[in-house]
């Protein structure tokens, strides 16, 4: 296990290092003069050169990029070309935000995909099955920043139940969570619709597996059955979906904080981009990419806790 | 067959629902402002809020320049002049001037007043803040404001005197524009601006959340009293269809900036009172002059009559005033002779013309950027000139990637616009058509030598009324040579909750909230 | 579940009776009433994709300003017209072609790399570890950011779309593809290949491939809802069609600033993709079922 750990942290690294690599070199191959986003339309030549200068982007790619590292190395990840703030800072803020965000929506879509799938598993081939099949299958087909428009145009502008937008109260609060309800519904549907399909097919192969029909034959109650003897070893496949998903919902934040006006990190990944705003993009993509290996590999610790079939080398 | 009737019932539902949402009355309720009745004449309001399409940058006037940041400096520095309603320059922070030869500026300034962590405006503040804006090591993107200015000396406590290289005329309404603000000199040294901005404007500083926020205190000790907002935020809201409904749920107080698309629905809401006044911005299409095959003049005659200005301006929604000339209806420098002075919509000529020539043959580029009405300019225009017999493709880009290929000149038709913040004839045709500024600003690449002598003159002429003639006959030498065809001059707009009264927006599409007062 | 297995089993042998196994598989498919719903919206598009100009009466970018923002079912219009007065069927009839065709250049062009990579990774033990590393890269970069960085390179238009998509579903392709190659790659008759001198080549694309077939179908039809989904998406961020192109995402996109006033405009084209994507969607997920229930496909 520990050989494992460490084994992944050096592929974390190495895939760091890829990342940052392929995210300096697109956005100095893109089209977009940083400069030119800072100085704004009535900058003269002059200007532009000035601050190019001083933003250091009239050094040659390799030296650019090699300070770069350089800072990293010593836990600097330098300055917005925007803001002149510094970037972790601009993350820090905006990182719980996000992080609110795909939580509320992985509880969401818990509750609904478990739910769903347990009811489709259960009563199999039932219309109860087939309606939330067919809702699950729509949940993964429905464009997110469509959803996300059309929940605000019923809910809060028509019938006023929920606010508009933002993430302004904190947490456990009323105001807070209702702000939240919106946002991870979008977010979290498709999500939901996966895990629904997972919990269905993975329940309904448990269901026939040896160690159940013995359960049955040794007069367990049916109640105790599925709970205790089905759903532990069908939630197996259900948490890799769960972790796989988790990771995608922290980078898929991007479009459901844009439709509901959340400050997090998603948004200003966009905002970056768009201001050609090297360090910030770099930033932020590393922070998501390392999110995403870290759950993906806690996802494979409490896999070898739960099955004990599974080892690593 | 069930799942099927489901899946259809949902989609009506939803259907229904949001077919529903024009005829919905709003009831608004006010939960960001509170009741409570000031003692005071005027009646304070506890808190009021901005919603912004994007964050600021930062909040040193001397680091910024995009209207996120401006709309909050604007309320927390001032600068020495301002340009007033009207469009015509008065004091602010200064008292008078007088220029004693053309090259010199002698700046007196008001008495007494306080930056708000205590220090006093004086001479020595404004030449630090220039000379802070003008030195290369600073990198401030507006720089080039001071471009001309040689020297800056101190008189005495209030009095600055400004020595310029060369006579500069438009050079109050560089001291006007809001990058030219007065910051304290104490407080630049002790921390950063960009997050704790200190002025001596009607608003104080509270915090900044950036990406969410900015909050901002009225100023107590303000020389005209302190403003009714106690506490004004700008909050920022990417979604411009979520503001509205911010707007509408009274979750915010006021926005501006209202696209054409969305007029109605705002005009629509109950609780919401839309100002819309004539402005400084225009919108304009341009050939690429580097290429001869487009600066051809034949070439920018049928163009001109091929694109019918009229429709397009009707597709606004009441956004923007047709007018021929370059220099805009609320731009210093404008006559109102111009307005009808460009070629005028032809398709009869703009075929014959295509035809003649045969400029349908090959296919043209129209470079647009994808945002604001570039994209809506762009399906109009396409459309028109593939009536008169064009091939046109629409190329749109990101703004950060428009800005470098117009730039770079890689283009064939592209739109620009320039929003005019110092509202004076010479800033909008120095940076944007003479040939010193080809390869930045300049995104045209017109060289035309008898307009950059007549757009030099406006520049270095004192005197405002020989100013005016010069940026005349600049402006009728690009209506006859078709250099670009002005689209339309936009028309500034503000939406802003119906309990409220006193905001003051400006041709530039600024505004002023310290006015602001409940009804 | 016998007969699963059967199916399963027959498509890892030699393929002896193809022919059947191919009868067996539609036979399911048939009999699995929501992919069979999917089917007939899927013929239905390609049939609307491909008879375009002969069921609608507008050019879809025709612009008429003096009938714009019609409601649905108006004179000649039956879903109305647009904030230009374009005809709203003309432009979904002709967008389903749009779709169609970014998502299979996308998902051919995603399948070419994933395959190519699943093969060489599966196959080579030397590559296998570089290759995952790549897969792995892939796969821990955010999607949408990817195609956003790519398209911020190449520029705004479908065809960058579609290359932005496509590298976004290599890395799936390639573990499904090397997972395939793993299990057959020790069995007798390809060992027996190796031996009798065939090349590496011939033996990976005549005989490894063919057996990586079923996955790779399956996968494919998911990917095409995934690429229509995402060129909506991005067509949404503005990243996508160039206009006036007929685009549903671009058409969501223009239509939702007039939401309040014409909310069909938002409505009909989220309908079209959600209709498109939930047809990929169960066919995939019923062809699947029908081939082998319990493969593996992220």
């Amino acid at each position: 296990m520990i050989s494992m750990i460490v084994r992944r942290f050096f592929q974390l690294i190495f895939l760091l290092f890829g990342i940052s690599f392929l995210v300096f070199s697109s956005m100095y191959l893109a089209p977009g003069d940083p400069a030119a986003m800072v100085g704004g339309p009535t900058a003269t030549a002059s200007d532009l050169e000035a601050i190019r200068d001083n933003l250091g982007l009239n050094d040659p790619f390799l030296v650019q990029y090699g300070s770069y590292l350089a800072n990293i190395a010593q836990g600097d990840f330098g300055f917005s070309y925007q803001t002149r703030q510094p970037v972790a800072e601009a993350i820090a803020v905006r990182f719980p935000n996000t992080l609110k965000l795909a939580v509320a929506s992985m509880i969401v879509a818990v509750i609904i995909g478990i739910f769903a799938g347990l009811i489709s598993a259960l009563r199999h081939n039932s219309w109860l099955d087939v309606t939330s099949t067919t809702f699950a299958l729509a949940g993964i087909s429905i464009p997110n920043f469509w959803l996300g428009a059309l929940l605000i145009l019923v809910f809060s502008v028509n019938l006023q139940w929920l606010p508009v937008a933002g993430l302004s109260n904190s947490w456990f609060t009323v105001e807070g969570m209702k702000e939240m309800i919106l946002p991870a519904i979008t977010l979290g549907t498709s999500s939901a619709a996966m895990i629904a399909r997972m919990v269905r097919s993975s329940m309904l192969e448990v269901v026939r597996a040896d160690f159940v029909r013995t359960a049955r034959a040794k007069g367990v109650k049916e109640r105790n059955v599925i709970w205790i003897h089905t759903l532990k070893n069908a939630m197996i496949p259900v948490i890799t979906v769960i972790g796989l998903n988790f990771g995608g919902l922290l980078g898929g934040t991007i479009i459901t904080e844009k439709v509901f006006a959340i400050n997090g990190v998603g948004r200003l990944m966009i905002d970056a981009i768009a201001a050609r705003d090297f360090p910030m993009v770099q930033g932020s993509v590393l922070l998501v990419a390392t999110l995403f290996v870290l759950v993906n590999l806690v996802v494979d610790i409490v896999y070898t806790y739960i099955d004990p079939r599974i080892k690593y080398q | 067959m069930k799942k099927n009737l489901l899946l259809l019932f949902t989609i009506i539902t939803a259907l229904l629902l949001a077919a529903c949402g024009g005829g919905s009355a709003s009831k608004s309720s006010n939960e960001g402002t509170d009741t409570n009745k000031g003692k005071e004449k005027k009646e304070a309001i506890e808190s009021f809020t901005y919603a912004s399409l994007t964050d600021a940058v930062g909040l040193s006037p001397i680091m910024t320049n995009d209207s996120a940041s401006s709309n909050v400096t604007e309320h927390v520095y001032e600068t020495l002049f301002k340009r007033n309603a009207d469009s015509k320059i008065e004091p602010l922070l200064a008292e008078s001037y007088e220029n004693p030869d053309e090259n010199t500026w002698v700046i007196k300034l008001k008495k007494g007043i306080k930056f708000h962590d205590g220090t006093d405006f004086n001479a020595e503040a404004v030449k630090y803040t220039f000379d802070k804006l003008r030195d290369p090591a600073t990198a401030a993107p507006r720089a080039s404001l001071m471009a001309p200015v040689d020297t800056i000396n101190v008189v005495d406590e209030n009095t600055v005197e400004i020595k310029t290289k060369y006579p500069y005329g438009p050079f109050l309404a560089a001291l006007s524009h809001s990058n030219a603000a007065i910051v304290s000199p104490t407080a630049d040294k002790k921390q950063d601006l960009m997050k704790e901005p200190v002025g001596t404007g009607p608003f104080k500083f509270v915090s900044w959340t950036p990406g969410d926020q900015v909050v901002l205190e009225s100023n107590p000790d303000y020389r005209d009293g302190a403003p009714a907002i106690k506490k004004l935020v700008f909050k920022v809201v990417p979604e411009v269809s979520t503001a509205i409904s911010m707007l509408q749920a009274g979750e915010v107080q006021f926005i501006d900036s209202i696209q054409a698309e969305q007029l109605s629905r705002v005009e629509a809401l109950k609780n919401v009172g839309v100002e819309k006044i004539q402005g400084t911005p225009q919108y304009f299409l341009t050939v690429n002059h580097s290429k001869p095959e487009f600066a051809n003049p034949e070439f920018k005659k049928a163009l001109a009559s091929a694109i019918n200005r009229d429709a397009i301006v009707k597709k606004l929604n009441g956004l923007g005033v047709r007018s021929d000339s370059v220099i805009g209806p609320k731009v210093f420098g404008h006559k109102d002779s111009a307005d009808k002075g460009g070629t005028s919509y032809n398709l009869e000529k703009a075929k014959e013309l295509v035809k003649k020539n045969g400029y349908g043959d090959k296919t043209i580029k129209l470079l647009a950027a994808n945002r604001g009405t570039y994209p809506l300019m762009a399906e109009l225009v396409q459309a028109q000139l593939t009536e008169a017999g064009f091939k046109v493709e629409i190329e749109s880009m990101e703004w950060a990637a428009f800005l470098d290929t117009a730039r770079a000149g890689k283009f064939d038709l592209t739109f620009l616009s320039w929003s005019n913040v110092t509202g004076d004839g010479s800033e909008l045709l120095y940076p944007n058509f003479h040939s010193a500024n080809v390869g930045s600003s300049n995104m045209t690449q017109l060289k035309d030598p008898e307009l950059d002598k007549l757009i030099e003159q406006s520049r270095t002429t004192t005197d405002q009324k020989v100013r005016e003639d010069y940026l005349n006959q600049a402006n009728e030498l690009m209506l006859k040579n078709d250099s670009v065809v002005i689209m339309y001059h936009g028309v500034v707009t503000a939406a802003l909750n119906n309990e409220f009264t006193g905001l003051e927006l400006y041709p530039t599409g600024k505004w002023d909230l310290s006015g602001v007062t409940r009804k | 579940m016998a007969e699963t297995a059967t199916v399963a089993a027959a498509n890892v042998k030699k393929a002896p009776s193809k022919e059947k196994t191919y009868q067996v598989v539609a036979k399911r498919l048939l009999k699995n009433k929501l992919a069979v719903i999917g089917l007939i919206i899927i013929v239905l598009q390609i049939g609307m994709a491909i008879f375009a100009p002969l069921i609608t009466s507008y050019d879809p970018v025709k612009q008429n300003l003096d009938a714009s923002e019609l409601p649905v079912f108006s004179e000649g219009h039956w879903l109305g017209t647009d904030n230009y007065g374009r005809d709203v069927w003309s432009r979904i009839v002709f967008g389903a072609r749009i779709s169609l065709v970014v998502g299979i250049v996308a998902v051919t062009l995603g399948l070419l790399g994933g395959v190519t990579l699943g093969l060489l990774g599966g196959y080579y033990k030397k590559l296998d570890g570089v290759i995952m590393r790549i897969v792995d890269l892939l796969f821990s970069f955010p999607g949408i950011l990817l195609a956003m960085l790519i398209i911020a390179i190449l520029g705004t238009s479908l065809i960058n779309v579609a290359i932005a998509i496509s590298i976004w579903s290599i890395p799936s392709c390639a573990r499904i593809v090397r997972g395939s190659v793993l299990s057959i790659k020790e069995k007798e008759y390809i060992m027996a290949m190796k031996s009798l001198g065939a090349s590496d080549f011939r033996i990976m694309v005549k005989h490894i491939l063919p057996n990586a077939f079923a996955p790779i179908i399956v996968f494919a039809t998911m990917r095409m809802a995934t690429a229509i989904l995402s060129t909506a998406s991005l067509s949404y961020l503005g990243l996508g069609a160039q206009p006036p192109t007929p685009e549903w995402g671009a058409m969501i996109s223009q239509g939702q600033a007039f939401m309040w006033s014409s909310p069909h405009l938002t409505v009909v084209p989220g309908i079209a993709i959600m209709l498109t994507v939930f047809a990929f969607n169960v066919v995939g997920d019923g062809l699947r079922d029908a081939i082998d229930p319990n493969m593996d496909i992220q």
